[in-house]
């Protein structure tokens, strides 16, 4: 069911406005990648093109390697899940799910046993004669998945699906759509412009900005080794410390940091997540500073620290993020330091 | 000097207040009263000149000022089946329809190339679709009739192009309101689960248009099967309608008990229509 999805040189206008500027992604089978970025960066634009619902201005679009550009949306074998369920109300559960089947010729009977299998799947057998409006938000979201997914998809495309659901029925959704992959393992596309969820659900992220593909790459790489610091603040990254890198140490109001040893020497930016730094005691860290904001977020605090700097160094403010309650009040002077040994920086 | 009003205190206050819960109920009570009462006064508005008109129906004699007709009589309602009525209950028919699918074809088709223009130009467009409905009907039937008799168009065609013209502004308002709320995503969903651009509009457009395609159609039929000024000018009693049979009964005296039993005739097909439009529409009849 599941195939490789290849954007090739992918470009797209709008009159005058480029949207998409020569993106190349390989979306490898069974594998799910989400596209991050902030609305009017083009992501939605993408999916519409890889469905077939609009074609490219340039470039070629593959699954398998095959060329499907010109491949018209009805026979491309991809399934497509929007924000809204966008369920026809004029049609029951049941033959929602198995429009597709009918679609292709199937007859009523055999179209309706086969879209029961899919209702199964996310868990809403019991609802097949109901119509949409006797739904739930998020019954009718899993509805919407089910539809598609009886489409049996080469590619599916979930363009914020959960985006308007509340957060107890996105972490249902995130769950079923783990239960999917682990039973279907389809391919997916999945825009979104929440960092959490791309991180939660995607196997790899492509950050997205004004129609270019800044960077793609795992989850846990993209948080911590971000190419630039664009991608650095949409992954949600606070910090962003001035310096310069000498034979692969990196200096700065932090500290000494050890970077990469082919690093060139030269202004470099320190890019630290907030959760990879840590407040120690003033006299124990290479870097000391003053309290400026602690700010509570549940379970942990955010605390941001003004660094104190050498004459030569500029003033550097860094958010560290600790679990619980720090005893710390805005004006202590405190110690910071970063977890490991190795820093991450993108050179100036 | 001030004067300062001491509080009373609450348990010397005489008077007994409703409690919260008990005004709620009050309030809820009233608001599921209200609606019924409202949909009675409407339903007796609608009704109630009706009364007169079967009464005078099935009348034999009904001298004022008795509340009821003096005697009973059938004959009225039994000359319905004349052939002459019949015959023009079937041009009436064949009036409506024809409008109704003229005009609702072309006032989807004249709002989906709204839809698509710039803003702008929509609304100019818009604007110019409903002049019709801006001239006065004999003024617009006279110009017509000049130009259709001078173009040889036949009666039958000529009378329709006419009342098309003027329903329309309707059936195109409709489909601009259905449309502006009209999701065209269901549209590419179904593309991307197999439908063709053909089906996609059979199975996906129409069956969420429905209920658009049967105000529209039935306002346009309204406008056939009603029409008088248009059948009488450009037919030229080539064809005689119900409504000019009823225009006809109506203008000379004692002949109360035709006229009636004619009003009801017109009355009960689009009656009989609405409901089966009211049906269709919320049932929605096209599946895949």
């Amino acid at each position: 069911m599941s195939s490789s999805l290849t954007f090739d040189a992918v470009s797209h206008r709008f009159g005058a406005e480029e949207v998409l500027r020569d993106i190349t992604l390989c979306v490898p089978e069974s594998s799910c990648v989400a596209l991050l970025g902030a609305s009017g960066s083009g992501k939605s634009t993408l999916l519409r093109i890889a469905a077939g619902l609009l074609p490219p201005s340039a470039g070629q679009v593959r699954i398998d390697g095959e060329d499907v550009t010109a491949v018209e949306a009805e026979k491309r074998e991809t399934g497509l899940v929007f924000q809204r369920p966008l369920l026809f109300p004029h049609l029951s559960v049941v033959d929602n799910v198995a429009f597709a089947s009918r679609m292709a010729g199937g007859s009523k009977a055999e179209s309706r046993r086969q879209a029961r299998e899919y209702l199964e799947l996310v868990q809403l057998a019991d609802y097949a004669q109901r119509m949409p409006g006797q739904l739930s938000g998020g019954q009718e979201q899993r509805v919407a998945l089910a539809r598609a997914l009886a489409r049996r998809p080469r590619i599916l495309l979930l363009d914020e699906p959960f985006s308007s659901l509340d957060l107890g029925l996105r972490e249902d959704m995130y769950e079923l759509l783990e239960t999917i992959r682990e039973q279907l393992r389809p391919t997916i596309v999945l825009v979104t412009h929440d960092r959490r969820e791309a991180s939660v659900l995607a196997d790899t992220i492509a950050v997205l900005e004004h129609g270019e593909i800044l960077q793609h790459a795992p989850v846990a790489q993209i948080h911590h080794q971000p190419a630039s610091p664009a991608v650095n603040r949409i992954l949600g990254g606070l910090n962003e410390v001035l310096g310069v890198i000498r034979a692969g140490v990196h200096h700065s109001a932090l500290g000494r940091i050890t970077v990469a040893p082919d690093t060139p020497d030269g202004p470099a930016l320190l890019m630290p997540r907030q959760e990879s730094l840590q407040l120690t005691g003033a006299g124990e860290a290479p870097a000391r500073g003053t309290v400026t904001q602690i700010r509570p977020s549940g379970a942990h605090t955010l605390v941001r620290v003004t660094l104190d700097a050498a004459a030569d160094q500029e003033r550097v403010d860094v958010a560290v993020e600790v679990t619980g309650t720090p005893r710390l009040s805005r004006g202590d002077t405190t110690g910071v330091g970063l977890r490991g040994t190795a820093g991450w920086v993108v050179p100036l | 000097m001030t004067t300062v009003t001491k509080p009373v205190p609450s348990s010397r206050v005489p008077e007994r207040r409703p409690q919260p819960s008990a005004r709620r109920a009050s309030v809820s009570g009233w608001r599921r009263i209200l609606p019924v009462v409202l949909g009675a006064a409407l339903l007796l508005w609608i009704l109630l000149p009706l009364a007169p008109v079967l009464l005078w129906s099935v009348a034999g004699q009904w001298r004022a000022p008795a509340p009821l007709p003096g005697s009973w009589s059938s004959q009225a309602l039994e000359s319905l089946l004349s052939p002459e009525i019949l015959q023009a209950g079937l041009w009436s028919l064949a009036l409506g329809m024809s409008v109704a699918v003229a005009a609702t074809t072309l006032g989807a088709l004249a709002a989906f190339s709204l839809h698509r223009l710039p803003r702008t130009l929509s609304r100019i467009v818009g604007f110019l679709l409903l002049t019709p409905l801006a001239i006065p009907p004999f003024a617009l039937v006279m110009g017509a009739n000049v130009l259709l008799l001078s173009a040889r168009v036949p009666t039958f065609a000529a009378v329709l192009i006419v009342l098309t013209v003027t329903a329309l502004p309707y059936t195109t308002y409709m489909f601009s309101v259905a449309l502006a709320s009209y999701d065209w995503r269901f549209e590419e969903v179904a593309r991307t689960l197999g439908a063709s651009r053909v089906r996609v509009i059979r199975t996906v457009r129409m069956a969420l248009l429905a209920p658009a395609i049967a105000r529209a159609g039935f306002l346009a039929f309204l406008v056939g099967w009603s029409d008088y000024i248009t059948t009488v000018l450009i037919g030229g009693g080539q064809f005689r309608t119900l409504p000019m049979l009823l225009g006809s009964s109506a203008s000379s005296t004692g002949g109360e008990q035709l006229t009636a039993a004619l009003s009801l005739a017109m009355i009960l097909p689009p009656v009989i229509l609405l409901a089966f439009l009211a049906r269709w529409g919320a049932r929605g009849r096209i599946s895949p």
